[in-house]
């Protein structure tokens, strides 16, 4: 007799695998950011949240900063690709789960058939996204976004990054639901977990120049490391297009 | 001549939409087309992958992007948009030095960024019309690693289409550049001229 799944869930792992949002948040763009005027206005806790941005910046500047390039030095890019692939692929079962709560039939279709063809690679390879198969990256977040949650409050937290009252709670749910984490092989987590540090200390390492534009030669590195979170966010709440709404008009007159 | 034989409700729905046109035209988005739109942005992102896998670097650099982005970009309203109200508040020459010293600034700073692009393909994807003109998608593919957005907001002034903004993986440039030059002003103590100082060396 198989003995049944227990749902162990360690704090420090939750911690630490948040730690991919403050990467995620830096490494997607190409320039650093303002603020979404509506949503700016929603950061009451800015004067502490500044504190915890220093702390971080300096955490970068001390330890991460210096591991994703010595991780980008030693290790062939052959194999940092894979271990971004194989870490991506491990994501993608919560990411169905989110679809169906979604009700998003599209999306769901396009994770399962992402699943099912990386799977010919077990998960080492892209084949999907080489083959033009769109991925849609669902979250617990988006899925609150669906459900008509309101964004909440922005936030900066060690180690942790930019995140608003909704994208945290998705987060803590999309850790609890994710497979890898519902394993009962203590080994078999913390492997999930390596995989998913070595998949954003990789992002840290090929996109260190725009990071460290953003973080170090920002004229202020907390409104761009806001600014830049939430319309990256805002451009996933709306399954990877800008909001029309927050177009710029070339025609303003001041 | 079957012309005649057009009924009077018809003709007059003609006349009626000639009319239309005619005071239709010189608004905005009317002529734009999305495959125009399409056009420039494939141009425009033809002639930023040459710059890029040209090899050159630094200065050389910058200088040919600045060529490519005053060729296809509302770099006025670019930087009048980014400065906002104190635009207004500024001489005219004032105005004249920042928009040059914001060029040579988006220049230097967009030039390093794109130049992260080299070894990669972009694409035309599709294209809206949105309200001030259209909007087109691309996909940037790097081997080995997911594809991004990036997205380019193109409107028409006088008949001459230009690139107003764009949006990488939903950040926007002006929104971005106007943050950091509203933070630079701060810094100046709201003093344009010093903004102008500042702006010649960063980016």
């Amino acid at each position: 007799m198989s003995r049944p799944v227990t749902f162990r869930q360690t704090p420090f792992l939750h911690l630490f695998r948040r730690i991919t949002v403050l990467f995620t948040a830096l490494c997607v763009l190409s320039a650093c950011a303002a603020p979404v005027t509506k949503t700016a206005m929603n950061d009451p806790y800015e004067k502490s949240s500044r504190k915890v941005h220093a702390f971080n910046k300096g955490l970068d500047r001390a330890l991460i900063g210096p591991t994703a390039k010595g991780y980008g030095f030693i290790t062939p890019p052959v194999l940092i690709h894979m271990i971004s692939n194989f870490s991506g692929y491990l994501g993608l079962p919560g990411q169905a789960v989110n679809n169906v709560l979604q009700a998003d039939a599209k999306g769901f279709g396009q994770t399962l058939l992402t699943f099912t063809v990386n799977s010919l690679t077990f998960g080492l390879g892209d084949l999907a996204s080489e083959a033009g198969i769109t991925d849609n990256n669902a979250d617990f977040g988006q899925t609150l976004h669906v459900w008509g949650v309101g964004q909440g409050i922005y936030h900066e937290m060690p180690i942790l990054g930019p995140s608003t009252t909704r994208d945290t709670i998705g987060f803590v749910v999309d850790t609890a639901i994710n497979p890898v984490n519902l394993l009962e092989s203590s080994d078999a987590r913390w492997a999930g977990f390596g995989f998913s540090v070595l998949d954003r200390l990789g992002d840290r390492n090929q996109y260190s120049e725009v990071i460290e534009d953003t973080l170090y030669n920002s004229d202020d590195s907390y409104i761009a490391a806001r600014s830049l979170y939430l319309q990256n966010r805002d451009f996933k709440l709306n399954k990877g297009a800008v909001n029309e709404d927050s177009l710029e008009d070339p025609f303003a007159d001041f | 001549m079957p012309i005649f034989k057009v009924s009077n409700r018809r003709t007059f729905l003609a006349g009626a939409s000639a009319t239309a046109a005619t005071f239709a035209l010189p608004s905005v988005g009317f002529a734009l087309t999305k495959a125009d739109a399409e056009k420039l942005i494939d141009r425009l992102s033809d002639d930023i992958f040459k710059v890029i896998n040209s090899g050159k670097s630094g200065s050389a650099l910058y200088k040919d992007f600045d060529k490519v982005f005053g060729k296809y970009a509302a770099v006025n309203a670019i930087a009048r948009t980014c400065l906002g109200p104190p635009w207004r508040s500024a001489t005219a020459a004032q105005q004249r030095a920042y928009i040059a010293a914001f060029r040579g600034y988006l220049s230097r700073k967009y030039g390093k960024r794109f130049r992260e692009f080299i070894g990669s393909e972009i694409n035309v994807v599709s294209a809206k019309a949105v309200k001030s003109g259209v909007l087109v998608k691309s996909l940037v593919k790097f081997k080995g690693s997911a594809p991004f957005i990036v997205e380019w907001q193109v409107f028409e002034r006088n008949g001459k289409q230009q690139m107003f903004d764009l949006y990488i993986e939903g950040i926007s440039m002006i929104k971005t550049e106007r943050e950091e030059v509203g933070s630079m002003l701060d810094r100046s103590g709201g003093k344009v001229a010093k903004l102008i100082t500042r702006l010649k060396t960063a980016g």
